[in-house]
C-alpha cells in the first residue's frame, strides 16, 4: 500500500521526523492516559464485584477503606461522624459493621475495655443529639 | 502525491489529506492501544486525536 522509505529524499525524511514526532505524542499521551486511568481506579469501586461481595465481606472491605465516612449518604450523619476522632470511628466500625466484641476490640486496638466502651457510647450519644435523637 | 505535499494539505485542512494520514498510521495507533492483549477504545480515541493535533502542529 506504502510506498518503501528509504529515508534520502527530502519527503521521506520529513515523513520519518513525523512518525517519530507522533511516537513521542503518542506515548506521552498513553502514559496520562494510563496514569489517569490508575488514579480513577482507586478512587472507584467495581460495581460487579461490590455485588458479590454483599454480607460481612463487604461490610470488612468497607471498615478498611477508612474514607467510610465519604460512603454515607445521610448528611447529618456524614456531619456528627466527621466531628468525631479516627480512634473512635475505628471502634465505632469494628462494633457497628464487624461486630466484635468490645473486649476484641480492645485487645485488638490496644487500650482498655472500659477506654473502648466509654468512648464507643460516647461517640453514639454524639450521634444520637446529631440527628435530633429520633433514633437509637 | 509525496508525504510533504500531503502533510501540507492535511495543515490546509483537506479532508481527503487527514484521511490519507489516518489511515496510514491507523494501524500503529491500534497497536498503541492494545493495552495487555485488550484494545482500548477511549486510548484510540484519545490516540487520534493526538494525531489530529500532530499533524496540526508540525512544522515543515
Amino acid at each position: 500500500m506504502n510506498e518503501y522509505n528509504d529515508g534520502i529524499s527530502e519527503a521521506n525524511i520529513l515523513q520519518n521526523q513525523f512518525t517519530a514526532y507522533l511516537m513521542t505524542a503518542v506515548h506521552r499521551r498513553k502514559l496520562q492516559y494510563l496514569q489517569d486511568n490508575a488514579r480513577k481506579q482507586k478512587y472507584e469501586l467495581p460495581l460487579d464485584s461490590f455485588q458479590e461481595l454483599e454480607g460481612s465481606d463487604l461490610n470488612r472491605d468497607m471498615a478498611n477503606r477508612l474514607p467510610v465516612i465519604q460512603q454515607f449518604e445521610n448528611v447529618k450523619l456524614h456531619k456528627a461522624l466527621s466531628g468525631a476522632r479516627e480512634r473512635e470511628l475505628k471502634i465505632l466500625y469494628m462494633k457497628v459493621l464487624e461486630d466484635k466484641s468490645f473486649v476484641e476490640i480492645a485487645e485488638e486496638i490496644g487500650i482498655g475495655y472500659n477506654a473502648v466502651k466509654a468512648s464507643y457510647y460516647r461517640l453514639i450519644e454524639k450521634i444520637k443529639a446529631q440527628l435530633g435523637g429520633e433514633r437509637k | 502525491m509525496n508525504f510533504k505535499e500531503l502533510l501540507i494539505l492535511a495543515q490546509r485542512g483537506e479532508s481527503f489529506a487527514v484521511e490519507k494520514i489516518v489511515d496510514m498510521y491507523k494501524p500503529l495507533l491500534i497497536k498503541e492501544s492494545i493495552i495487555d492483549g485488550i484494545f482500548d477504545e477511549d486510548l484510540h480515541h484519545e490516540l487520534m486525536i493526538t494525531l489530529m493535533r500532530c499533524i496540526e502542529k508540525i512544522k515543515i
